[in-house]
């Protein structure tokens, strides 16, 4: 609080008293003067902003407003031209407060971003409350800020939360989820305030809370509320107070229990299970340090805890706070309430972030700044090996958000550049300073461009085909922040810690926005998976001539024989495949194994990469005579040819027939025969055979298969479409 | 808020009820010298502890487990805030 604010607090205290008092017995002229002696501008805007701290009926701080701005009319306009931003936001909550609380008022209010004093967050949840303005009532929520009200304020807070109407909260379009928190100890407290975290945090959510100590009960029981509720997820909230001596020596019994009631859990209600880990206690400080049972049981629990049981790292949560400030001992005392009430409006909140990384993950790609984001100072101006980045002193701030945003890479988070930079510049420290963390590769994207970033971003999230909703956009400077929320206000954009960059890795981390809960083998490679599509797009882009985009690509396809190594893979894409696929015979494994064992059969496999990437093994093609054919000019018949429809277009076709044509000639087999069976997705390839030169046999008359049309390829002829930008290796 | 005998009570006491309004979730709530915890459907065992941690809050003060549990009524209130050394409190 300024100096300036607390030679005030007694002048504003003896307003309030007065307009509390009953405003019919204070006399207006009396709030007139008072105010009057206040003076305008500045000192009019503190006061503003304490009598929204200061716990007061909103009614009497709205007739003070009211008073206010009578006394010194055009004072709000005056304040927003001020140009400070305490100011400004002063003037904007009194404006929303006095001037009926309209919606535009409310849209101005949230354009910034600034915290919101909770009383004007409560007093505009009350007026959106039946929800006529589903879009500006999400922005709202989200700006909540549950998680930094004190515990009187959070409820109040959710207490206006619960008023809003389900019709309401349902044309939100969030995803639902119901959530039970039971526990060996209270939970009650908590419901309220997790019910308002989870709204905040983009999630409907319906909480329910059962009494400690009747888990076991609760979940076997076939007449229990749960079985009725139906919960998506169960928490289970513990504590390390809630265990007794003998279960601290006797851990692994304890565990065994709780792997197993989620086990149970996860069976009969197919929910998701969160368990909290177990805590720090005040005891557990000083010179002889935490015991080693603590520890222990903490890793174990993890291991032990069967699949869709989740952690939810309550130790963390609680060294972040301090275990002094955490507990709240009389509490355990009376009501087995097992932290401070005061820590409740932060556990929920984070509790909130965890559910809603456990339904999805809020974002998918971080978009990044460069100079004084990724680096300090400008590499165009000082050149790449001038930047701050490690070293002593502030680099190294800039190297721990680097090495942050890795690991968010690895866990399968895309990362993108959007930089006003000429490209050249901006990836010189990319290539060549030696302690950037960060390397191309780990970048889906990288936009280099005097465009608005309003413009980039988007730009961006389309290629890679995501909702502004999943994008988490850092910059250092405020007015790229402020043009982001304003034109997109769906995209989050968290404010600058006071710290700067060295405080930013643990606010993205707090904030649970690139929390994973659950992840896949996919997850770790996802980067590279869209990077190398992303990079063909814009190749193609560049290329006007298809050919020549084709001999740019250094297509190599590397032709194998089918074997045991690989026949579940080709017997997988035989089975999915549709479109590139000329007779659409769901060949079993027992046939292909009979197929390319027979005599004279030609079999290969294809796996393709081009100079972006492999593309796998994403092609087939089996060749077999007739059986009982043996002999010089045999009939080599196609019977199988599937390609993934992910390398279509790419000429890859004729590649593969050259190939066959080579072993027939090798093998002097005199014809090539081939069968296009039409089905609903196949058209792609219905002229296959004829644009390679093959000469139609017509339809066959077997009634069986009436659209199969039968093709016949003379092995001393050449191609139509000879193989011209594949190089074949074997 | 009125006091036993009509009064208007101001200070101290407005913040009580502005508590009571909170908790009980009542704006109009008319603080009563006289309320106890038996005659008010809202004063259960979850309001009384909200109770206290808003008290506290406001006032800055701590009650200890006894005081807590002792707290049967408005006129409890008062006599814990005043122990505490908040002035301004109505007097009988």
């Amino acid at each position: 609080m300024p100096a300036a604010t607390e030679t005030l607090l007694p002048v504003v205290g003896a307003l309030l008293r007065a307009a509390t008092g009953g405003l019919t017995t204070a006399p207006t002229k009396d709030v007139r003067a008072m105010i009057e002696s206040l003076g305008e501008t500045e000192t009019a805007a503190l006061a503003f902003r304490l009598m929204c701290e200061l716990s007061v009926p909103v009614e009497s701080q709205l007739f003070l407003l009211r008073q206010i701005r009578m006394t010194y009319p055009g004072l709000l306009e005056r304040l927003e031209a001020s140009g400070s931003p305490a100011s400004l936001l002063a003037a904007r909550e009194a404006r929303y407060l006095t001037d009926g609380s309209s919606d535009e008022s409310l849209e101005t209010l949230l354009s910034d971003g600034a915290p919101l004093d909770p009383r004007v967050v409560e007093a505009a949840i009350e007026h959106q409350r039946d929800g006529h303005n589903p879009a500006l009532l999400r922005r709202l929520l989200a700006q909540l800020r549950l998680g930094a009200a004190d515990y009187p304020a959070a409820q109040r807070l959710a207490r206006r939360v619960s008023d809003l109407s389900p019709a309401g909260l349902t044309a939100l379009g969030l995803p639902e989820l119901r959530v039970a928190i039971l526990g060996d100890v209270t939970t009650k407290f908590l419901q309220p305030l997790l019910q308002a975290s989870l709204l905040e945090h983009g999630v409907n959510g319906t909480v329910q809370s059962g009494d400690f100590d009747h888990i076991e009960v609760l979940v076997l029981s076939p007449e229990s509320w749960l079985r009725d509720f139906r919960p998506d997820v169960v928490v289970l909230l513990s504590s390390s107070l809630a265990m007794r001596p003998s279960e601290a020596e006797g851990w692994h019994d304890l565990l065994r229990q709780r792997a197993e009631l989620c086990r149970l859990i996860t069976e009969r209600f197919s929910a998701d299970t969160v368990v909290t880990n177990f805590e720090l206690l005040p005891e557990h400080t000083g010179p002889q340090g935490t015991p080693a049972w603590l520890a222990e049981v903490n890793a174990a629990l993890r291991h032990m805890l069967p699949e869709r049981s989740h952690v939810f790292d309550l130790g963390s949560l609680v060294a972040e706070v301090g275990v002094d400030r955490w507990f709240d001992l009389r509490m355990w005392g009376i009501a087995r309430q097992s932290f401070g009430l005061g820590a409740a409006p932060l556990l929920a909140d984070r509790l909130g972030r965890f559910l809603r990384a456990l339904v999805e993950p809020p974002v998918k790609l971080i978009v990044a700044d460069l100079d004084g984001t990724l680096w300090g100072d400008i590499a165009a101006e000082v050149g790449a090996e001038q930047i701050i980045l490690g070293g002593n002193g502030k680099g190294v701030a800039y190297l721990r958000l680097q090495r942050y945003l890795r690991d968010c890479v690895s866990n399968g988070f895309l990362l993108a550049i959007a930089s006003k930079n000429a490209p050249e510049i901006a990836r010189e420290p990319f290539l060549h300073h030696p302690e950037m963390i960060l390397k191309l590769e780990d970048l889906v994207d990288f936009e280099c461009s005097f465009n608005p970033k309003s413009v980039v971003v988007p730009h961006i999230a389309k290629r890679l085909s995501l909702g502004l909703q999943n994008v988490l956009f850092l910059d250092d400077s405020p007015h790229e922040r402020a043009e982001m929320r304003q034109q997109h206000p769906e995209v989050i954009v968290p404010e600058w810690p006071a710290s700067g960059v060295a405080g930013l890795p643990a606010l993205l981390a707090r904030s649970g926005w690139l929390a994973r809960v659950r992840l896949s083998e996919e997850d770790r490679h996802r980067t590279r998976l869209y990077r190398e599509e992303r990079f063909r797009v814009e190749t193609a882009a560049r290329f006007s001539d298809v050919e020549e985009f084709l001999n740019d690509l250094g297509l190599v396809a590397r032709l194998t024989l089918i074997g045991p190594e690989n026949l579940e893979r080709v017997g997988q894409l035989v089975q999915k495949t549709n479109q590139f696929n000329l007779t659409t015979r769901r060949r079993t494994r027992l046939e292909l194994e009979e197929l390319i064992a027979r005599p004279g059969a030609y079999a290969r496999a294809l796996y393709l990469e081009d100079r972006h990437g492999a593309y796998g093994l994403t092609g087939a093609m089996i060749a077999v005579p007739p059986s009982g054919e043996t002999g010089p000019l045999q009939r080599l018949v196609i019977d199988t040819w599937v390609m993934s429809c992910r390398i279509m277009g790419k000429t890859v076709e004729c590649a593969m027939f050259a190939d066959l044509l080579r072993f027939a000639r090798d093998t002097r087999a005199g014809v090539i025969e081939g069968v296009y069976q039409q089905t609903s997705r196949n058209a792609a390839v219905a002229s296959l055979y004829e644009e390679l030169g093959f000469t139609t046999l017509g339809f066959t008359t077997d009634a069986r298969s009436p659209e199969e049309q039968r093709f016949v390829f003379n092995v001393s002829s050449e191609p139509a479409r000879p193989n011209r930008h594949v190089k074949v290796v074997e | 808020v009125k006091s036993r005998d009509g009064q208007l009570l101001t200070g101290a006491a407005e913040r009580v009820q502005a508590i009571f309004r909170d908790v009980f979730d009542d704006p109009k709530l008319v603080l009563q010298y006289g309320m106890k915890a038996s005659d008010a459907p809202e004063w259960d065992s979850l309001n009384h502890i909200n109770l206290i941690v808003a008290l506290e809050t406001e006032f800055n003060v701590t009650f200890d487990e006894d005081e807590i549990a002792g707290v049967t009524s408005v006129e409890d209130i008062f006599a814990h805030l005043a122990r505490h050394g908040v002035d301004d409190l109505p007097g009988r």
